[in-house]
């Protein structure tokens, strides 16, 4: 009986080991590398320079995800003492996850953010190296004012832009030759009603725009911004817009849904917050998109005959309401142990040659001027696209504050048009609504700021 | 008594992992998710102690608050009888001596192997879309394309189809119970002409009725936490008409990074599937039936 115990208590502990050495096994390797680098040092053979890991995170689509990797690996074959551990995906639950990583401490050394996180990462703590304090990279490179407006927060650089980004028509060539449309860099918002309408009478499975509840937010809140020439929400939590500048908005809007321009929700439901996979997309029975110029190189994959338009502009606007941006910011976590080699890399991820010509436009059309100017020189950046993003810097509008971003206001805007699209609102109806519940939910976030 | 203590620490050990990851992963959360559901958290800063703030806001300000819950309680109501119901009517069939059941047997398991996957949700979207297989084939047979996940009033409907297709785990329960009842019942009812349906009724039906309480407190409880089908396939939409509790929960947690009213939220909806599992508890004495009289 003893001897049974024995070998049970003996079996479990194996067991237990296993579990453990199993675990750490892994680490062991991977510290192997660091470790050399530090005994050497120790011994004095300064030669090389000390072995280091860098982790780098990023989201983004199939064609993103190669050229990143293949830049990783040229830099890592130009610096054998750099190793770059790349942690990729989609962005879904991206930012979920780098909060988390950033409150427990554990978020990588260099991270993709976007710019509409700046303001709620930052008042929550003081998560990144300040760049500009940085020798290692020149920020000169960058258009001053494209970084004063976007990639500053209090005084510090806390990331350098990627791309501009700026909101634009991607749209299916094949579609405009069958029904016969004429493609064009300008479009007014009456274009788009006359040209919806002659497409789905000419073929009622065919409709010019898709656009979910969260791309007729965008078009709506660009229409009133043109109105008004205002923040959508004012920095003191007030509304930026009138009842009546609304209801023309949901008028245009419930125009576009009654005209057959846009595909009804019953059918895109499916897709919502995804219409970049719906398949009447991707099988051009879908004309054009309200995206940005930041996806097109993603979504020409799918879509080999894509272009770009620019975003309706109605005459006398008071603000074109464009929204241009940085596509990403790259940040330096403060946390890291290597900030300088981090710094290092950044630096020449941007402004380097070779690595401009592997990451072509998959961030969209660099930021950097001289990563700019090496893509066309070498003819690598889609004309198309870089003529889009020029014309789009140039009628850009102010840049969005804070509050007009917030999501709990995406949601309510999304839900009301989701009722007018079903027809359970009218859109003096909806117009109502949607003031009565923006009223409450501001009078909550700004009670929430005072305490 | 000496023997059994001496095992004790063996077995300790054995389940030690379990332990560790019960602590851990499950314990600590539950308490400090009561903790949070008093402050004002966004993850990210400190909490701030806020008292019954977030349950005082839940019932009288949140405007989802309401129709989240009614959504879940269709939910629920819908997809657990019928995926009881169903995964006895498959329990029975498998139940028959056939040449090769045991094939039949895994096969109707497999899809809750599959379990409530993404992979499994977004093939859902893609089969209940308006130009979807089903629509197709529905189609075959004359019958109108239906917005099944477009539709708000059919829409939750669609998507708890997707729970009541996995019912595979109490399909198995439901088996073993079947399996349980002793045929000289069901020979004695032979005897004296009793039909299928009798048979059912008077017999099957009370026989398995511990096995049914335990499935119907289980899925019970599961449903009110569904959140990936919901999530992955409708997104909330359309109208909210799918948007349950959990992905209130979820939004208010890593949408807006309210971690304490979302905790306040989790809270409610321990208690509310505490107050129903106790009135499933309630009934069960008058409609399950043991042999040994329940002792």
């Amino acid at each position: 009986m003893k001897i049974k115990k024995f070998m049970c208590l003996f079996a479990a502990i194996i067991l237990c080991i296993s579990l453990i050495v199993g675990c750490t096994f892994q680490d062991k390797t991977d510290e192997k590398g660091s470790n050399q680098g530090t005994t050497q040092n120790n011994e004095g053979k300064q030669e090389k320079p000390q072995e280091v890991t860098l982790r780098f995170m990023w989201w983004g689509g199939e064609a993103r995800h190669q050229a990143t990797l293949e830049a990783i690996d040229l830099y890592q074959k130009n610096n054998p003492h750099v190793k770059i551990n790349a942690e990729y995906g989609g962005v879904d639950g991206y930012l979920q996850k780098l909060a988390t990583q950033l409150s427990s401490r554990t978020a990588p050394d260099i991270i993709q953010i976007d710019v509409t996180w700046i303001l709620e990462l930052t008042s929550q703590g003081d998560f990144f190296v300040d760049l500009k304090e940085r020798n290692e990279i020149d920020t000169s490179i960058f258009d001053k004012n494209f970084l004063d407006q976007f990639c500053y927060h209090n005084g510090k650089l806390i990331g350098l832009p990627t791309g501009v980004n700026a909101g634009a028509f991607l749209y299916n060539k094949d579609f405009f030759q069958k029904y016969g449309i004429e493609e064009k860099m300008e479009w007014t918002w009456d274009d788009l009603l006359e040209v919806a309408e002659t497409v789905h009478e000419k073929d009622p499975n065919a409709y010019l725009l898709n656009l979910d509840a969260i791309r007729c937010y965008y078009a709506l809140k660009t229409y009133v911004l043109q109105k008004t020439g205002n923040y959508w929400i004012n920095d003191d939590y007030t509304l930026g817009f009138d009842r009546e500048t609304l209801v023309e908005g949901f008028n245009y809007l419930n125009k576009l849904l009654e005209i057959g321009a846009i595909e009804p929700f019953e059918q895109s439901a499916p897709f919502h917050g995804k219409p970049d996979q719906n398949p009447k997309w991707l099988n051009g029975e879908l004309g054009m998109s309200w995206s940005w110029t930041s996806t097109y190189a993603a979504e020409k994959a799918n879509i080999p005959n894509l272009s770009i338009a620019m975003l309706p502009v109605m005459e006398g606007a008071k603000d074109t309401g464009i929204v241009v941006r940085p596509s990403q910011l790259l940040s330096i976590n403060k946390d890291s142990k290597n900030i300088e080699e981090a710094a290092k890399f950044l630096n020449w991820f941007f402004s380097d040659s070779e690595a401009a010509k592997i990451l072509k436009d998959v961030r969209g059309v660099p930021a950097a001027k001289v990563a700019r100017d090496i893509l066309v020189e070498n003819n690598m950046l889609d004309p198309v696209l870089n003529e889009a993003t020029t014309i789009a810097m140039e009628r850009m509008g102010t840049p969005e504050n804070d509050i007009s971003q917030n999501q709990e206001l995406e949601k309510i805007t999304t839900d009301v048009i989701q009722m007018l699209a079903y027809k359970r609102l009218t859109p003096e109806q909806a117009a109502d609504e949607l003031i009565d519940r923006f009223t409450q939910k501001l009078s909550e976030l700004k009670e929430q700021l005072k305490k | 008594m000496k023997y059994y203590r001496g095992k004790n620490y063996v077995g300790l050990l054995y389940i030690s992992p379990w332990i560790a990851g019960f602590l851990l992963f499950k314990l600590y959360p539950f308490v400090m998710s009561f903790i949070y559901s008093f402050t004002r958290f966004s993850i990210l800063d400190k909490p701030v102690f806020i008292g019954l703030e977030n349950y005082i806001y839940m019932f009288t300000k949140d405007k989802l608050f309401f129709p989240a819950l009614k959504a879940t309680l269709a939910y629920v109501f819908m997809t657990v009888p019928m995926k009881i119901s169903f995964a006895l009517f498959v329990a029975m069939l498998l139940n028959m001596k056939l040449r090769a059941i045991n094939i039949f047997r895994t096969a109707y398991y497999l899809p809750s192997i599959f379990g409530g996957s993404v992979a499994v949700s977004v093939l859902w979207r893609f089969l209940f879309m308006k130009e979807g297989i089903v629509n197709k084939f529905l189609g075959l047979f004359g019958i109108k394309a239906v917005d099944w996940l477009g539709n708000p009033d059919i829409a939750l409907f669609t998507v708890s189809l997707l729970a009541v297709w996995q019912f595979g785990s109490s399909m198995v329960i439901f088996l073993a119970g079947l399996k349980q009842i002793p045929n000289e019942l069901y020979e004695a009812a032979i005897v004296d002409g009793a039909s299928r349906i009798r048979k059912f009724f008077s017999i099957t039906l009370p026989m398995i009725s511990p096995v049914m309480f335990f499935n119907l407190v289980m899925q019970t409880i599961n449903a009110f936490q569904e959140f990936t089908g919901p999530y992955v396939i409708t997104g909330g939409g359309p109208m909210n008409a799918t948007y349950v509790y959990s992905i209130l929960v979820y939004d208010n947690a890593f949408r807006y990074f309210r971690m304490g009213y979302s905790s306040a939220l989790s809270w409610v909806l321990f208690l509310l599937i505490m107050i129903f599992t106790a009135l499933l508890f309630r009934s069960s004495s008058y409609w399950t039936y043991y042999e040994d009289g329940g002792k």
